[in-house]
């Protein structure tokens, strides 16, 4: 028994250090400028996303609009990537040359030029394949890819995950409100088609969502005898809803140089890692962007110059029995009473089904309803297809 | 009893060379009712100048009546004593034998010292004369010396009469002249008296003061064995000082005995010398989770520890928790901050002296504990009685039981270390004898149950000691170190990995210590060492591995060094201690040679050219270390002392953890890492009160340093073919001053010591490519500028005691980010100034309630129990603070290692 509780003291011990701090630090009103993204250099869309940095206190998105973002050419070719005006800013192919240097140019509305040096176009080899494999605990999302040149060694992938999300129920009652004068009103579920009792809301049913990882995903084969790698992306743990019934992920792979390399795991290092007793202290960052008018402002970002690959894999709920299904949705039973919708249905629930009663009476006396993000999917995702969905 | 007599005989021989029975002397006037033997001979001595010699046992039942008025002596001495059995004998030396039962006879046979000493039963097992008396007279030297100088040397060694053990910091005074010294720590020591009778003080720590009788007549020696009390749980505080805190020439020295350590709770109860050690002034340790010191300013490498002369480059076990020293078989731990002897060398900040027991050369002994966490065994005693003695000690962690009920995946942990220890001493004849030292310590981790982590220690070292002569010794010592660490992965069977580093070291010391006068005691020797380094190798593990095999080359390197020292007695106040260390480093090929061009920074574009050098010097480093320290006595409580210091360090730990973490890589200086350099001053003003049971001291210092390591930002420290493209030379200054008061004696004793200091690097170098902090000064991650200890321990009764620890100390320097920014999808935090905050402030206290079995002295067990509680308040003390991304969110947390009070039980037993 003494041992018992002398056990539990210390697993206390050694569990209960973990706790919340609050920062001392004030930080400047005027943040500094973040630059991120990655030139393409061959088809598709370049994005460069500017930002401000916010006061720890006060953690917000400051996007950084009205800025000059130029990809310039050693031969005094020159870009000015469009601003969608959100912190965005894009440009279609540019079609730049694998043995010329370009550099990034910024300059902000408030007068201040940054920049990148002339960088070297690196060259990403073609994604051999994206695996997944089960194992017990969920699926795993593997890139795999190799260069015979040995050349690459460095990789950086993001992805983007869509998946079909569904609402929990169908709708196949809606909520009619009838009013009398500016201050009365009646409600009253009714199906939604009066003659078809089987007709649902399908635009409020079938949904796709889109998820982006908030994770920097680095690779590196510098340690390996071969150009070759086989990288965890995306793990799905079981009953995820993103499996719920078809699911596909786009994964993009640029071929990045090894001080970008170790930009970016220097920003994992500080911002993802837990802080057990031996890990590195906090470092800081210096990008391969400067500020060309004040030297000595820190700029945060490293912009890197490189064709795009990617690649899109399908999973189906078929393709993995037994996946579970996980919901916190639940649905409660209320009666068809004006006052009770008006209270306690119309401003969070949406009415799904009849309750099936004993003797069919006609209309709905008493019906189901869930929690409005249950019933209607558009408010987590969209119902348009996307046009890579298969049919 | 019979004994005794033959000492009063013995004693009258020696000192009787002619027959003298009565002289006169001043009268005497006495009234003495009932006095016992003690009160009659004081009131005499008090009176005419004479001593008087009797055994007290013996004389205990006298009681004396009498009333003389202008009485001579020897009437006054017929009276008082008629009837009583005891008879009085007077020498012509005014020294006065009370005997009983019959009067001493000096009738001595005309020739009697033309032959050799008379064999006296007072022969230690070496066949040297061993004093064990108090009030007998011992002769050094021979009588017969035809040539007669003014003065003598004396030497010997002095010895724990029990165990046989050297007695380190003894003070031998000779009272009349008011000269003295103090033993070293193999227990010699050596004085010149002048011909004649001396009584000489012996002051030792646990031991009670204690007085010997010489006659010199020549150079000879003299070992002196000394009783401890013999009240066994007495315990007293140990800090073998007392009067060498103010006579030592050394300065910034500590000495602490493993009783004390004992003492101090520690996590876990598991006794800790580097933890007690950190509660000394002016050393400081980044948290809890480390047993890295970092003395007055210096980093963790900068500490050069040694275990019986052998160097130990990971002191700690289970990530720092405990200390890789079994505290069994430690006898005492010394510390050098400031005065740093000109033996030692090649670190920085300090020297960690750690010194094993001996073994007990009469019988065998041992002991036992048990704890929470850990056990430990140990055994000591003669291989050959008197001759020969081993010591051994174990220990060993059944931490698993621990970590198996943790949660998931945490519960696939395991945690093990050991440690063992086995010395043997043998000693051939009295000027010759061996020691040798072995040590073996190793620990295991695995985290989940796919990653094994393990580091271990190897030392291995044998000294000879020979003394060929009274004045001059010499040790040689000759030793292997090895150090190793290796990490397994096997997450992924393709990119499963094993990694390694090692790290050897040979060495050769050779010391001599010269007498060469009363004025100037001389130490000088010469040390050479040889470090082969395995930066790392990085290999497949497992047969689906396609890790490439990597290995960053070998480093090879000889360091040599000469050096001398003398400890001049200018006067009875001053002393001077000046030391010169001249050390020749020597990187030794073959290796990749990288060149950078004078004036870029170093980085892998900028490489010039990579030359590979055959075997060879590649590049020699080499400068004199100053090493001087003065004392000088203002009155008999008090001294100041002064002292100039230079270092230099050829090895350096680098590390970008908070912590000292096992798995920080040691480098050799190069071409281009520059090695270490530090300069002290300091300066110190000591005071003992109340016949020096209290210490105090103030020190004051100021240090810089050149060319220590920092890492640069996003370093690479593991598996870089150039390592000094991550690193930059920087430059330290570090300052402070050490208030200590010390309470030696009593029922209530301990110490409280207060440090402000403060440690701060620039980096300066225009190539360094990268200015931490834009140049500017910065505080190192140990940087703790106030800094308060209490160690308290109060003695209800013998078999009660208990302890109290306070610690307070400014929190350490952090990174802590400057802004946040929106990157990669998520909040990130941006970090702009290296350490330019500080984690909450440290508070601790501890508390350890000591229990003893029963008293007896003669039994075959003793047991104790010690139970207590770390952390009694139950305080979070931050060690790191951290901030992480989650779900796109950016949360601050702090980590605290010990987060509550943590409760302890440990019993031992002694055999």
């Amino acid at each position: 028994m003494k041992n018992k509780s002398y056990l539990l003291i210390l697993i206390i011990a050694i569990l209960a250090c973990k706790e919340e701090f609050t920062t001392p630090v004030v930080s400047p009103p005027t943040g500094y400028l973040v630059v991120e993204g990655t030139v393409n250099s061959g088809n598709g869309l370049t994005e460069i996303t500017l930002s401000r940095t916010s006061a720890l206190d006060n953690p917000e998105k400051l996007p950084e609009v009205g800025a000059s973002v130029l990809v310039e050419g050693e031969d005094n070719t020159s870009y000015l990537l469009a601003d969608s005006l959100n912190g965005h800013y894009f440009i279609e192919s540019m079609g730049l040359l694998s043995d010329r240097k370009y550099r990034l140019y910024i300059k902000t509305k408030d007068g201040k030029e940054y920049g990148t040096d002339f960088l070297e176009v690196k060259n990403t080899p073609k994604i051999d394949s994206i695996n997944w494999e089960r194992n017990s605990d969920g699926v795993q999302i593997y890139a795999n890819t190799h260069d015979n040149t040995d050349n690459t060694r460095y990789y950086h992938w993001d992805y983007t995950e869509t998946y079909v999300h569904n609402a929990e129920f169908k709708s196949y009652l809606k909520i009619n409100v009838n009013t009398i004068n500016a201050n009365r009103s009646t409600y009253q579920v009714v199906f939604r088609d009066l003659t078809n009792n089987l007709y649902f809301d399908s635009s409020m049913y079938f949904c796709w969502q889109s998820y982006v990882p908030t994770e920097i995903l680095i690779g590196t084969t510098a340690r390996l005898s071969k150009d070759e790698i086989h990288f965890p992306l995306a793990f799905l743990p079981n009953a995820s809803p993103k499996l719920n019934e078809q699911y596909s992920i786009l994964v993009k792979q640029y071929s990045i140089s090894k001080e970008a390399y170790d930009y970016l795991e220097l920003i994992k290092k500080n911002t993802e890692l837990t802080g057990s007793i031996f890990d590195p202290q906090p470092a800081v960052l210096k990008g391969n962007l400067y500020c060309i008018t004040d030297a000595p402002e820190p700029v945060i970002g490293y912009i890197s110059i490189s064709n795009v690959q990617q690649k899109r894999i399908f999973i189906s709920n078929k393709q993995v029995p037994e996946w579970g299904h996980y919901t916190n949705c639940v649905e409660k039973v209320f009666s068809n009473n004006s006052n009770i919708i008006r209270d306690q249905v119309v401003v969070s629930y949406l009415p799904t089904d009849v309750v099936p009663l004993q003797v069919p009476f006609p209309g709905v006396s008493t019906y189901y309803a869930a929690p409005r993000d249950c019933v209607d999917c558009r408010l987590t995702g969209t119902n348009t297809k996307p046009d890579f969905w298969p049919n | 009893m019979k004994h005794k007599y033959l000492i009063i005989l013995l004693l009258a021989f020696f000192t009787a060379s002619s027959i003298a029975q009565q002289k006169e002397y001043t009268k005497l006037n006495l009234n003495l009712q009932n006095a016992s033997v003690e009160e009659f001979a004081r009131a005499i001595e008090y009176q005419v100048k004479v001593h008087f010699y009797y055994d007290f046992k013996e004389l205990d039942s006298l009681r004396i009546n009498l009333i003389v008025s202008n009485e001579l002596l020897e009437n006054t001495l017929k009276k008082a004593l008629a009837n009583s059995g005891v008879f009085y004998t007077i020498d012509d030396e005014k020294n006065i034998f009370l005997s009983k039962g019959k009067a001493l006879q000096f009738v001595l046979p005309a020739d009697f010292f033309k032959g050799n000493l008379v064999l006296s039963p007072d022969y230690d097992a070496d066949g040297e004369q061993a004093a064990i008396w108090e009030n007998k007279l011992y002769e050094v030297g021979k009588n017969s010396n035809p040539v007669k100088k003014s003065k003598y040397t004396l030497s010997g060694i002095i010895k724990d009469a029990q165990t046989a053990e050297p007695v380190i910091g003894a003070a031998l005074t000779e009272d009349l002249l008011k000269t003295g010294t103090i033993t070293d720590k193999d227990g010699n020591y050596s004085m010149e008296l002048p011909p004649g009778r001396h009584t000489l003080l012996i002051r030792s720590v646990g031991i009670p003061d204690t007085y010997r009788q010489v006659y010199i007549h020549g150079d000879g020696k003299l070992n002196i064995e000394i009783k401890e009390n013999l009240v066994a749980l007495d315990d007293i505080i140990v800090i073998a000082q007392r009067e060498s805190n103010i006579k030592n020439t050394a300065m910034g020295m500590q000495k602490v005995d493993i009783k004390t350590i004992k003492q101090v709770p520690v996590v876990f109860g598991e006794a800790d010398i580097l933890k007690v050690i950190t509660t000394l002034p002016g050393v400081k340790t980044v948290g809890e989770a480390s047993t890295g010191l970092n003395v007055r300013g210096g980093s963790a490498d900068q500490n050069l520890i040694l275990y019986n002369e052998s160097p130990v480059y990971n002191p700690s076990h289970f990530f720092g928790m405990f200390s890789a020293f079994n505290p069994e078989i430690v006898k005492d731990v010394e510390l050098f901050k400031s005065s740093i002897p000109a033996r030692y060398g090649g670190r920085l900040s300090s020297v960690l002296n750690i010194n094993a027991t001996e073994g007990n050369p009469e019988k065998i002994t041992g002991s036992a504990g048990i704890g929470l966490l850990t056990s430990r065994f140990n055994i000591e005693g003669p291989l050959r009685k008197n001759k020969t003695t081993f010591v051994f000690g174990a220990r060993t962690t059944y931490a698993n039981w621990l970590l198996k009920k943790l949660p998931s995946p945490y519960d696939k942990s395991s945690a093990s270390f050991y440690d063992v220890n086995l010395n043997i001493n043998h000693e051939f004849n009295p000027k010759n004898s061996l020691h040798l030292t072995t040590y073996l310590s190793q620990d295991k981790f695995s985290l989940g149950s796919d990653t094994l982590f393990g580091y271990g220690n190897r030392n291995a070292s044998l000294k000879w000691k020979h003394s060929f002569s009274d004045k001059l010794n010499s040790e040689l010592t000759t030793g292997y170190t090895f150090y190793n660490y290796h990490i397994a992965s096997q997450i992924q069977p393709q990119n499963a990995y094993q990694l390694g580093f090692d790290i050897a070291q040979k060495f050769a010391k050779a010391h001599f210590s010269y007498y060469l006068s009363e004025r100037h005691k001389l130490e000088f020797g010469l040390n050479s060492q040889q470090y082969k380094l395995n930066p790392g190798s990085y290999l497949p593990y497992g047969d689906q591995s396609i890790v490439k095999e990597d290995r960053v080359a070998t480093e090879q390197a000889l360091e040599n060094a000469l050096y001398a020292s003398d400890n001049i007695e200018i006067s009875e106040k001053l002393s001077l201690d000046a030391g010169v260390r001249f050390a020749l480093f020597s990187y030794l090929g073959p290796h990749l040679v990288n060149q950078y061009p004078a004036d870029l920074p170093r980085s892998e574009n900028n490489l010039l050219q990579s030359v590979e050098v055959s075997k060879g010097i590649i590049k020699n480093y080499g400068a004199p270390e100053f090493r001087f320290s003065a004392r000088y006595i203002l009155n008999k409580n008090t001294s100041i002392k002064a002292g100039f210091n230079s270092q230099r360090q050829y090895i350096h730990a680098i590390s970008n953890t908070a912590s000292v973490a096992p798995t920080d890589i040691w480098k050799l200086s190069d071409s281009n890492i520059k090695p270490q350099q530090g300069n002290q001053i300091s300066l110190g003003v000591y005071s003992n009160l109340r016949s020096n049971s209290i210490e105090t001291s103030v020190e004051v210092y100021y240090k810089n340093i050149q060319n220590y390591l920092d890492y640069k930002s996003g370093a690479q420290l593991i598996m870089n073919h150039h390592l000094e493209t991550d690193v930059i030379a920087t430059q330290g200054k570090a300052y402070g001053a050490e208030f200590l008061i010390k309470k030696v004696k009593g029922k209530l004793n301990g110490w409280l010591s207060y440090t402000y200091s403060r440690i701060l690097l620039r980096t300066k170098d225009p190539i360094a490519g990268e200015l931490i902090n834009g140049g500017n000064y910065y505080p190192a991650n140990y940087d703790k500028p106030h800094d308060l200890t209490l160690v308290g321990n109060y003695h209800f009764t013998h078999r009660i005691s208990t302890s109290l620890n306070v610690t307070y100390s400014t929190g350490r320097p952090i990174t802590l980010p400057s802004a946040i920014y929106n990157y990669a999808g998520s909040l990130r935090t941006l970090y702009l100034e290296r350490n330019g905050y500080r984690i909450p402030d440290y508070f601790r206290s501890d508390f350890s309630l000591g229990i003893e079995g029963n008293h007896k002295v003669y039994q075959k067990f003793h047991n104790s129990w010690s139970f207590g509680v770390y952390n009694l308040t139950a305080r979070k003390n931050p060690y790191s603070v951290y901030f992480i991304s989650e779900k796109g969110r950016t949360n601050g947390y702090q980590l605290s290692i010990f987060g509550s009070a943590i409760p302890f039980i440990n019993f031992n037993i002694r055999f």
